[in-house]
């Protein structure tokens, strides 16, 4: 049986571009594969007198590279890696030419030409991780990097692929697996005389265990906000000044301003960077009773743009706010109605026509038009995500795989805390624990019987 | 004179394994001959004169159900019966007899004689008769040929067997008899790994020595159970107690005095002995806070006056081990009949064999019991049993018959050790389940009779019976689903229970679940016949399916998830060390153990779910 073919050929060369599509200042071209040095050498002829072929891995080499008809395509820097120390773990070369769309297309078309195959999407990262370069929590980290839009969310993705997540994980599994061994040692050596735990005991760790998952899966939240920018609401009555706020922030153009209140029907997702942060930023319709019918529509889409998102901006017309409060005191609570655990944020806007009448502690004046003190509201949306605890996390989980074991695994310790209250067996408690302990080990590795027994002999003098 | 045509089975060592080995292939219609150097010593007790334990007695149920012999004989030969973790539930419930080690080794021998089929001969067997990697028989110490088309070696310690006591050391399989040899040498000649592992037991003593009054007493169960399912055998009627004395800390100062002379100590003993059955020396020096350890004054027998000290297990110098054993309350003027020492012996890595413990080196040729590296009577039996079974299919061309770890702790037994390996003496634990709610003491026979029917291991009497309990565990628990539960009627027992009362009609199999309630607080409501309360097994039976059913499905599902994996062969030609992705320990362990599905890859330790990923990946999944 040709095992190999299932996975397509991993004994050729690929090719792809590394950076992104669009004009950037380098266009940088990666080949892998035992080919990788031959075909590059089809293309580039390095400067001065070693040829290519004879030059040291690892070591920038310039020169210039040809398009397929021979002419003179770039002036390039060649990096060469030899198998296995390479990101792929396969020989492998990288080529930096100057940013143009058309470079890059060209020298790919070279580098084809010259034997190599276009990469599939992923290819790269599939080989690194059979050729035994990461394991799989550290592939998914590469995707993730890949794909990774903003400073922090680029942190997140770094810190797992140097291994924090399995680090994590790994203590994790062996404090379940230690408390699991408290449990297993009553069961199989019940004659023995040693000290089994009290289920006052074991409850306290089980407690233990449960905040700890808890406290991984809130990273989660937080970790998946980093990567795909945190969900924020512009929220308020017509004519607040919203869509211009959303245009302030992005610093362009993007939603139909107009002086009809009403002008948004729809909602506007647009994504801004504010102190490294990634912000997802959604404008809404304003929000009022009303009978038109796409306008209602547009309300309740409204509604649940702000349910959904990790923070509420309210926006409210100075004008409006110093002609009678109430109404907007009513849309604070309302939205504190709608989505109790989100972080709300009140603006006054239009500071350049009227400055609000004692203003709730806590809220930014602002001027969306002429964009004065958007900037602190930017500060004070970074400084939130900042202010986090999980935020400093060491590990933050970010991969909903891993999202989805640690929410398994936490069902388990509460079925496993519930045995435990309701006084049943041991044995049926550690099914549970057992449970826990195969979703946590699909993360990090399997545990067997023998971490569990040596977790006990290392403990207890077992023996008669 | 032996028989002069090839046997259809040799099978060499008549310990626990060999005896089970050699009784399964005859009765399975195989010539079969027993080897023993010494056949006054066919199934004897090397070390404490018990059988089952946790873990371990329902190893022996399961034995038993699969029509093998531990279980019977030592029903027939027991002195003391206890079901363990009786506080617990019932899959943590575990069977133990003391047994009388004289009557447990003549039964086995009357039983063994018994069987038409089986020949024995008194010799050592010193070398293996291999031809294009097939076995064909077996050369003695006699000089005598002995042909066979499959053998089963049950060596047990005998393997260039060295005892120790203090600096003392002898050859010897055991106290009183020599090693065997020749039989390692020979393996490794043909390509075997071997290792080098170490066991241990106590001093046995004069019981008119002690002073009895000085320690607690354990007493056997007030209606003690049994092992075997079949009727032939019936519960205790008396029984004789054990008793519980304790060392201190002058006892540990004593025994220390003696580490210099040590052979645990000063690096005599290369070989790895158990974490959970250490020496006392090895106990007191691993956990030195430990002020006291408890010791069992265990009777060996009806009559005798020998008894056995469980949980002394030593090699100190012979005037240590007394000097320290009379510091103890009860033991001031103990009598030694024989020193405790240490033992270490040769194994061969069980990766080394297939699920049916036929060597992957050599054709038709079987390992069992502590030449694998397990240690325990209950473990060996297990694997002489599967071994003499698979050995009889195998010359009769029959497809192999493998336990899952889903079937029986046997199953997981083997699992372990072929797909593993082991570092130290094997024993089995419930931990090393993953399904310990399905392998229950009380259900083996409903877990395994059928299928040593099918092996033809089972006769009509235990499959009748077998069936009989099946039929009525679901009548039983058909009448407990229907039974109306009447706030008038069970308000007063769940009271006195300390559960809350019902307030509308509800059912008695709802009532069962609580886990304040037994059956037997609920026979009185049911309409149950005199045959079905007579039927304790079948009550139980009916009892834990609704108590359980939860749990129950719960491993049900594992299981049915897990049978996907253990259902994708892997093919056996698969060239492991060119998967670069895979991790250099996985790819080196998956070569030497060739495991048969993903299933059986996913526990080579080593191996991560990572790497089970690539397999899938390579396999096209």
């Amino acid at each position: 049986m040709d095992y190999r073919h299932a996975l397509g050929q991993t004994d050729d060369t690929i090719v792809a571009v590394a950076t992104a599509v669009g004009q950037g200042a380098l266009a940088v071209l990666r080949v892998s594969g035992p080919r990788s040095w031959e075909i590059v050498n089809a293309c580039f002829c390095a400067a001065g007198s070693t040829p290519w072929l004879q030059r040291s891995p690892r070591t920038a080499v310039f020169g210039t590279f040809a398009a397929p008809d021979g002419s003179l395509l770039d002036e390039v820097l060649a990096l060469g890696f030899l198998a296995p120390a390479s990101f792929t773990g396969e020989d492998s070369a990288e080529l930096s030419f100057h940013g143009s769309p058309y470079i890059a297309r060209t020298a790919l078309s070279s580098l084809i030409a010259a034997g190599a195959r276009l990469a599939e999407p992923g290819e790269f990262t599939r080989r690194a991780f059979l050729n035994g370069k990461m394991d799989l929590s550290q592939a998914e980290a590469v995707a993730d990097l890949i794909a990774s839009e903003s400073a922090a969310g680029h942190a997140v993705a770094f810190r797992q692929l140097k291994g924090s997540v399995s680090r994590r994980m790994d203590e994790l599994r062996t404090e379940l697996i230690d408390t699991t061994a408290l449990l297993e040692l009553e069961l199989d050596f019940s004659e023995e005389d040693v000290e089994f735990a009290s289920r006052d005991r074991l409850m306290a760790l089980l407690t233990d265990l449960q905040t700890e998952v808890a406290q991984l899966l809130e990273t989660f939240v937080l970790g998946q906000a980093l990567k795909e920018g945190v969900p924020t609401a512009l929220l308020g009555a017509p004519n607040a000044g919203k869509s211009t706020l959303l245009n302030a922030l992005l610093r362009e153009e993007r939603a139909l301003v107009s002086a009809v209140p009403g002008t948004t029907r729809d909602t506007v997702e647009e994504r801004f960077t504010a102190g490294g942060i990634l912000f997802r930023l959604v404008d809404t319709a304003g929000i009022r009773e009303t009978d038109e019918t796409v306008e209602r529509l547009g309300i309740e889409r409204s509604q649940e743009a702000a349910r959904r998102a990790a923070v509420q901006v309210l926006v409210v017309d100075a004008v409006v706010w110093n002609a009678d409060p109430l109404p907007t005191q009513n849309l604070w609570a309302q939205l504190e109605a709608w989505n109790p655990q989100g972080h709300r944020v009140l603006v006054f806007n239009k500071a350049d026509q009227e400055q609000p009448v004692s203003p709730p502690e806590g809220a930014l004046v602002l001027s969306a038009a002429t964009g004065a003190g958007v900037s602190e509201l930017e500060a004070a949306l970074a400084q939130w995500v900042t202010q986090n605890p999980a935020y400093g996390a060491d590990t933050v989980v970010s991969h909903a795989r891993h999202a989805a074991a640690l929410r398994a695994a936490a069902d388990s310790l509460s079925q496993a805390e519930n045995a435990l209250r309701t006084g049943l067996s041991g044995e049926l408690v550690a099914i549970d624990l057992r449970d826990a302990l195969r979703h946590i080990g699909s993360i990090t590795g399997q545990v067997v019987a023998d971490d569990l027994l040596s977790s006990i002999f290392s403990r207890f003098c077992i023996g008669k | 004179m032996l028989d002069s045509r090839p046997y259809d089975v040799i099978v060499v060592g008549a310990g626990h394994a060999g005896s089970e080995a050699a009784a399964a292939a005859a009765r399975l219609g195989s010539r079969t001959l027993l080897v023993t150097m010494n056949l006054q010593t066919i199934g004897q007790m090397s070390c404490n004169p018990a059988m089952g334990g946790v873990a371990k007695g329902q190893i022996v149920r399961e034995i038993d159900a699969l029509g093998g012999l531990s279980g019977i004989v030592t029903d027939k030969t027991a002195v003391q019966f206890r079901m363990l973790n009786r506080s617990k539930g019932p899959a943590m419930w575990s069977p133990r007899a003391q047994s009388d080690r004289w009557r447990f080794a003549e039964e086995w021998r009357l039983q063994l004689e018994a069987m038409t089929n089986l020949d024995f001969l008194q010799d050592m067997a010193v070398d293996l008769l291999v031809v294009q990697d097939r076995i064909v028989g077996i050369t003695t110490s006699m000089g005598q040929t002995v042909y066979g088309s499959a053998v089963v070696l049950t060596n047990g310690t005998f393997l260039n067997g060295v005892l120790h006591i203090g600096e003392r050391q002898m050859g010897g399989g055991r106290a009183g008899e020599k090693a065997a040899t020749g039989i390692t040498e020979r393996l490794v000649e043909l390509g075997f790994a071997s290792g080098r592992m170490k066991t241990g037991t106590p001093p046995r003593i004069d019981g008119r020595s002690l002073d009895y009054s000085k320690f607690e007493v354990q007493h056997g169960d007030e209606n003690p159970s049994k092992f075997s399912y079949s009727e032939t055998t019936q519960p205790l009627t008396k029984q004789r107690p054990c008793h519980i004395a304790y060392t201190s800390d002058y006892v540990h100062d004593l025994l220390r005095e003696g580490f210099d002379r040590s052979p645990m100590f000063n690096g005599s003993i290369q070989g790895t002995g158990p974490r959970y059955c250490p020496s006392i020396e090895d106990k007191i020096n691993r956990f030195a806070d430990k002020d006291r350890h408890q010791l069992f004054v265990e009777p060996e027998g009806w009559n005798t006056v020998e008894v056995y000290v469980n949980g002394f297990s030593t090699s100190l110098p012979e005037d240590v081990q007394v000097k320290a054993l009379r510091a103890i309350p009860g033991f001031e003027q103990a009598k030694f009949f024989r020193p405790g020492y240490a033992i270490e012996y040769d194994y061969f890595p069980p990766t080394q064999l297939g699920l049916t413990l036929e060597t992957k080196l050599v054709e038709n040729l079987f390992f069992a019991g502590q030449i694998n590296g397990t240690t325990g009577y209950e473990e060996a039996a297990a694997q002489g049993l599967m071994a003499g079974i698979n050995a009889h299919r195998k010359v009769h061309g029959a497809k192999p018959v493998v336990l899952d770890r889903s079937d029986a702790y046997i199953g997981v037994l083997i699992d372990d050790l072929v797909t593993k390996g082991t570092e130290e003496p094997y024993r089995m634990f419930t931990s090393r389940a993953e399904y310990r709610l399905l392998l229950r003491q009380d259900n083996a026979d409903l877990r395994l009779t059928p299928k040593g029917r099918d092996w033809g291991m089972v006769d009509d009497v235990r499959w009748a019976r077998m069936q009989e309990k099946v039929v009525r565990a679901a009548s039983i628990r058909s009448v407990l689903d229907a039974a109306p539960a009447l706030p008038a009627e069970v308000n007063a027992l769940l009271e006195s229970k300390g559960t809350s009362t019902i307030a509308t009609k509800g059912r008695m199999a709802q009532l069962l679940t609580r886990p304040q309630l037994e059956l037997a607080d609920l026979l009185p409501f049911l309409e149950l016949s005199d045959e079905d309360l007579a039927d304790h097994e079948a009550l139980l039976d009916a009892e834990i399916e609704i108590k359980y059913a939860g749990y129950i499905a719960k491993e049900m599902e594992h299981v049915g998830k897990l049978s996907r994996l253990e259902e994708t062969p892997l093919p056996a030609n698969l060239d492991y060390a060119s998967f670069k992705a895979l991790s250099m320990e996985a790819r080196q362990k998956l070569a030497a153990v060739r495991p048969s599905t993903i299933g059986q890859a996913s526990r080579v330790s080593g191996v991560s779910p990572a790497d089970v990923s690539v397999l899938l990946v390579h396999l096209g999944r």
